[in-house]
């Protein structure tokens, strides 16, 4: 059965299992209400079961169900199958259901966040490209969602090959989120990603930005400048003259 | 300053220093170095007076031997002091100095020791538990409790993590949570800020 | 006024006193902090903490001695801890020559500044006595006994470190020295 329509048949039988599975309101029910839940119950419940099992076993789609209620417990195994259906990862939208919960934050509130992040991660694939791994798409979602846009995503691409773009990702979102402007932060992040095997200088860039933004304003860009250029000119020798001392020359009395 | 000059051939003798004289250019070089470095503007400077003044004010007892008791002035000067650092760019303190007051913000460190991730945290005020949480436990505040290190009060835990990009934050006293200021960050995106860490190795 | 006057003064809670000797040393002390942990953000924090040790401990400070070299035994003490407590995420990047000579130019729009970035880059991978050693006899110009005396190791020990240091520092700048 196709994902999609596994999922409404489970859907519709969920509700019938509802208004079958709840003998107060059908004792407070009218007496034409009540009638339609004289169905045999025998055969919902198992095929109820059966949908059960062939769904909720499938690997990428489980979480604790018991840390959500209910109702959003339900909605959010649309969302992962949704997700599922797209080639989407559902990890981390777990990961982001969890991470609500853990805050204790309204139902609604986890469903839009994972609804976003989900639609997040699909615009990252597009611009990212399909081979690129899980830890990426978390990372360019996240990207996206700080406001960052995925032409530039696919620029940092160009400069990793997939899997190996996770850093790059992290560093750029952090220092955009530091007050560096996108194109700068853009241009400053690919050029250091370029180098091989430039994953610490990444993570240098982003400490020092870090580091500095707190020293006042335009500090952080002025860092990130400093730092790229270091990192860049280190092997060519400087323009600088060299001077023997600090002191000032004292012109000649005349 | 030059050393003493050896003249004759000199048979490289790493323990010979009587042999080393102080290279020309690159003494040039490094105090060309110093010359050339902008110099700290005024308001970095004064940032630094305040802030020490600023911290001294919450221990005049150990200000100096001698006397303890404050001059009249010292109200006066206080209260300037204090309202120019609060009106200042947020100081940012590191807790390492031993003896002086905490950190004004948290202050975290991630430290990879073989395949262990090491999570440490020292806060500005006082904490009975602090808990790591991020997607390697389910968010889950009883599954990494952090604990607090003798020697200097930080809070500390270590998780085997597998390579790759993590998510994580800290949660003290059980409901606030903090995010390392200086570690990188995921941005708020409904829930409230998060830090990643990416961990060595293949993936 | 004198160092020695500002000190009093300070001790008697004068903040303008102290105001003063923070102003009079704080470039000195920056310049060093700066090219002993090659990060600015790390040299204001050092610097800070200090000058701070420098007035929890001004009850202690001997008027005999300079209070230059006073302050820069703090400073020292204060760069060796800030060096040795940096974890992983604050590690620099090492350079690989190899790497550094492929790397494309960077793109128009990063201005070249006029700081040394090569050099500070080169004194970061000393090791930090012997960049410490260096720059206290390069920089600040001081002879082995006062180096002696601030640091506490002997001289030889100290003309060794330098030795070494230049050499290495020399092998990393290469041909840019002339």
């Amino acid at each position: 059965m196709r994902p999609r329509a596994k999922t409404t048949l489970w859907l519709a039988l969920q509700l019938l299992a509802t208004a079958v599975a709840s003998p107060l309101a059908a004792a407070t029910r009218s007496a034409t209400l009540s009638a339609t839940t004289r169905v045999d119950t025998a055969q919902l419940a198992s095929l109820v079961a059966s949908i059960d099992t062939v769904f909720f076993r499938d690997p990428q789609g489980q979480f604790d169900a018991a840390r959500f209620d209910t109702l959003t417990a339900n909605a959010l195994r649309l969302l992962l199958d949704d997700a599922a259906a797209k080639g989407l990862p559902t990890a981390p939208l777990i990961n982001r259901a969890l991470e609500g919960a853990a805050r204790r934050v309204s139902g609604t509130r986890i469903l839009s966040v994972v609804r976003a992040h989900a639609a997040a991660m699909a615009e990252a694939k597009s611009a990212l490209g399909d081979g690129s791994t899980v830890a990426e798409l978390d990372a360019g979602a996240t990207a996206l969602r700080s406001g960052i846009d995925a032409k530039t995503l696919t620029v940092v691409r160009s400069t990793r090959p997939a899997g190996t773009a996770v850093t790059a990702l992290v560093v750029l979102t952090d220092v955009v989120r530091r007050g560096v402007p996108t194109s700068t932060a853009r241009d400053a992040v690919t050029t250091i990603a370029r180098i091989p095997r430039s994953d610490d200088a990444l993570l240098g860039l982003q400490s020092t930005v870090a580091k500095n933004s707190q020293r006042g304003p335009g500090m952080a860009l002025e860092a990130l400048n400093r730092y790229v250029r270091g990192t860049v000119s280190g092997a060519v020798s400087p323009s600088t003259p060299a001077t023997s001392d600090r002191k000032p020359v004292r012109p000649p009395d005349s | 300053m030059t050393d003493d000059r050896s003249s004759g051939a000199n048979t490289p003798n790493d323990l010979d220093l009587s042999t080393f004289t102080d290279d020309a250019a690159l003494v040039a070089r490094v105090r060309a170095s110093y010359a050339a470095l902008p110099a700290p503007d005024a308001a970095q400077i004064a940032r630094c007076t305040t802030s020490v003044l600023a911290e001294t004010m919450h221990a005049p007892a150990r200000r100096f031997g001698g006397s303890r008791r404050p001059r009249w002035w010292w109200g006066a000067a206080a209260a300037a002091v204090l309202v120019v650092s609060i009106s200042t760019v947020a100081v940012r303190r590191s807790g390492n100095v031993t003896g002086t007051p905490r950190p004004m913000q948290p202050v975290g460190l991630t430290t990879e020791r073989g395949d262990t991730t090491r999570f440490d945290l020292t806060l500005p005020s006082m904490a009975r538990e602090v808990a790591l949480v991020g997607d390697f436990n389910g968010w889950d505040e009883n599954a990494t409790p952090m604990v607090r290190r003798p020697n200097d009060g930080a809070w500390s835990a270590q998780v085997t993590l597998p390579p790759g990009r993590h998510v994580y934050a800290f949660v003290v006293d059980g409901k606030k949570w903090l995010v390392d200021p200086l570690a990188p960050q995921v941005p708020d995106d409904g829930y409230g800020p998060a830090n990643a860490v990416v961990v060595d190795g293949p993936q | 006024m004198t160092d020695a006057e500002l000190v009093v003064r300070t001790r008697a809670g004068d903040p303008d006193a102290f105001g003063t000797l923070v102003s009079r040393y704080y470039d000195a002390c920056w310049r060093f902090a700066y090219h002993m942990l090659g990060e600015r953000a790390d040299a204001e924090d050092v610097v800070q903490d200090s000058f701070l040790r420098a007035y929890l401990a001004i009850g202690r400070y001997d008027e005999r001695d300079q209070f230059r070299g006073w302050l820069f035994r703090i400073l020292t003490n204060q760069c060796r801890n800030a060096l040795t407590s940096r974890g992983r995420r604050t590690r620099r990047f090492v350079q690989d020559e190899i790497a550094l000579e492929s790397a494309p130019a960077p793109p128009l729009g990063l201005a070249t500044g006029v700081e040394d970035a090569a050099l500070v880059h080169a004194l970061g991978q000393l090791d930090p006595l012997q960049r410490e050693a260096l720059l206290l006899k390069y920089a600040e110009g001081l002879e082995y006994g006062e180096m002696s005396a601030m640091t506490g190791a002997g001289e030889s020990a100290l003309k060794m470190r330098v030795k070494r240091g230049s050499e290495r520092l020399r092998a990393l700048l290469g041909r840019s020295l002339d």
